[in-house]
């Protein structure tokens, strides 16, 4: 037993580790007259400013945005599928991504002043219509699935959410020029634009996050056994299922607001820890937070890599990898 | 529907159904059943398949709300109130076994689980474990375990709420003889120590091993009694379509099939 403890301390401390040595590949990586040593000569005074301004204010940023960002989406795709008891959940199949693109559009598109305004504000701005939109992108998935027990039902309520509400999205994006330029970077996931403000928000978002769904895991543990079980164990099962739903949307809200539709990281980091972190919730949203930034640094570093010295947008990256992914994963499910 | 009506219950009783009523859909698939349970009693009902049994468990649970009628529970039972094993397929195959019956203390740690076991807790686990003939597997995933071993850890996690009332519904499905006489030594022993267990069961054998019998068809309760008396035999052989017969054999109800 005790072996068992530490081999999985070690697997945590190994996918930490590798999220590191992501971070720091991907503070060299990119346009700029510095090569792999660019974190260490920004540090110790041994580049040009223009190069430090490169690593501090574009990588730096950058980096630790698409760590935060895959570690919102891990943790999203690990709650909807303790909540949803259905392995195939995550936040861009149950349209909660589709949501808050739609909202975030409709902020850009009647009140493009401040929407489009860089700084903290205009990002708690987004953010916020991008939870009502996730909020409200779930909502309709479960309305039409009848609940979320029936995995085909709720794939295909999500596909109908998603192209929908996505359709909405280029709709509004036709009426006004400004919100196409600013929704294409988001539509297709993109971790190039984000800087130290949007780092702020998605921050904050995880402080709030990842302590409210580990209070919450016991609850998703109880919730494995069936309603029934879990109501006579005196799980408030109303309450806290809102208080779940509540905190996915803000995790995937505040993910899509900064780095736009980045598919399927949410499916893929739970899946991927779960053979590690066991089943218990505690260590499964650890893990999948963990997985999640592990994976996104990853494409970030990819999406860089693939078609240097131009870039391919992450989400694109995520959502070729992620759709193999899930056909393989349904194609291994006995039903 | 008020479902403490602890004014109305019979005296010694820990919980009592009056009148209940219930429907799935549109269909009535409980009517007007009265029943009292008391303290350090087992109380196995039986019937045909489809008699309201589950139904009539899901009720005194709460998790079902009646049409009419209502469970008035005793204001002595204390809290957590009942332990449930229901016949729905429960997830967590992945959890551990031991985790699996972890969840049993939830009730003692509060919903949220914090701060986490105590010696009272990790006592009650390995108790329940015990008791099912599981603590060989405390450490493996109910994955890996067979439909039988998956019932009995189900079993020992209802044991570890070591609630007043214990509400199970088919507990000893999918288990081997030994291990339904194990069950049935657990369940009486548990009823002597002061437990109301009230028991869905099909094993008819299992059944005249209780305290008292009930005995339910179409939604109704047609007898009810101590599992020596001749009229309860009657009662059971007429639902079944006299399919069966129960003996005294070697000073022990024997439930004899009519071929």
């Amino acid at each position: 037993m005790r072996r068992l403890k530490a081999l999985k301390v070690s697997h945590g401390t190994w996918i930490t580790l590798v999220a590191l040595l992501l971070c720091l590949g991907a503070l060299g990586l990119g346009a700029g007259s510095m090569g792999w040593q660019a974190p260490w000569a920004a540090w110790t005074d041994g580049a040009q400013a223009g190069d430090v301004a490169i690593v501090w204010q574009i990588r730096a940023p950058r980096t630790l945005g698409a760590a935060l960002v895959g570690a919102l989406l891990g943790l999203a795709g690990a709650l909807a599928q303790g909540l949803f008891r259905n392995p195939l959940a995550e936040p861009y199949l149950l349209g909660s991504s589709a949501g808050a693109g739609l909202c975030m559009a409709l902020m850009l598109t009647i009140g493009l002043p401040w929407a489009m305004a860089e700084g903290w504000w205009a990002r708690m701005g987004l953010t916020g219509a991008a939870f009502v939109g996730a909020l409200g992108g779930v909502s309709l998935t479960l309305v039409l699935a009848r609940g979320a027990t029936h995995t085909l039902r709720l794939l295909l309520a999500g596909v109908v959410v998603g192209v929908v509400l996505g359709a909405l999205t280029q709709l509004m994006m036709v009426w006004s020029g400004e919100a196409w330029r600013v929704m294409q970077a988001f539509m297709l996931g993109n971790t190039a634009l984000l800087g130290w403000d949007a780092c702020a928000v998605l921050a904050l978002a995880l402080l709030v996050c990842l302590p409210a769904a580990l209070v919450l895991a016991r609850v998703l543990d109880a919730l494995s056994l069936g309603e029934d079980t879990a109501r006579t164990l005196g799980v408030p099962l109303g309450r806290t299922r809102v208080a779940l739903v509540a905190v996915m949307a803000l995790a995937t809200a505040a993910a899509v607001a900064q780095a736009g539709l980045v598919a399927f990281v949410g499916l893929a980091a739970p899946h991927l820890v779960r053979p590690w972190s066991g089943a218990r919730h505690g260590r499964l949203l650890l893990g999948a937070t963990l997985m999640g930034a592990v994976l996104l640094t990853g494409a970030d570093v990819l999406s860089r890599c693939l078609l240097a010295p131009q870039e391919l947008p992450v989400g694109v990256l995520t959502a070729v990898v992620g759709g193999v992914y899930l056909l393989l994963v349904l194609y291994r499910r006995p039903t | 529907m008020s479902v403490d009506m602890a004014a109305a219950l019979p005296p010694g009783a820990l919980l009592s159904a009056q009148r209940l009523s219930a429907q799935r859909g549109d269909r009535p698939v409980l009517s007007d059943v009265s029943l009292s349970a008391t303290a350090g009693q087992w109380l196995a009902v039986v019937g045909p398949n489809g008699a309201g049994k589950s139904t009539l468990l899901r009720c005194l649970a709460g998790l079902l709300p009646p049409v009419s009628g209502g469970v008035a529970w005793s204001n002595e039972v204390a809290s957590p109130r009942l332990s449930w094993l229901g016949q729905e397929t429960e997830g967590g195959e992945a959890l551990s076994v031991r985790d699996t019956v972890a969840l049993g203390r939830l009730p003692h740690q509060g919903w949220l689980g914090w701060p986490g076991e105590s010696l009272a807790d990790r006592n009650a686990i390995e108790q329940a474990l015990a008791d099912t003939d599981m603590d060989w597997a405390a450490d493996r995933s109910m994955q890996t375990l067979s439909g039988g071993e998956r019932q009995r850890v189900r079993l020992a996690r209802a044991l570890a709420v070591q609630a007043p009332v214990l509400l199970l519904d088919e507990p000893v499905a999918h288990l081997d003889a030994p291990h339904q006489s194990l069950v049935a030594q657990v369940l009486q022993r548990e009823a002597s120590r002061g437990r109301c267990i009230i028991s869905v069961l099909h094993e008819l054998p299992l059944a005249l091993v209780a305290d008292r019998v009930a005995v339910m068809q179409s939604g109704r309760l047609v007898a009810q009694g101590a599992r020596d008396d001749a009229s309860l035999h009657r009662a059971i052989e007429q639902v079944f379509d006299q399919a069966v017969r129960i003996a005294l054999v070697q000073g022990q109800w024997a439930v004899l099939p009519q071929l």
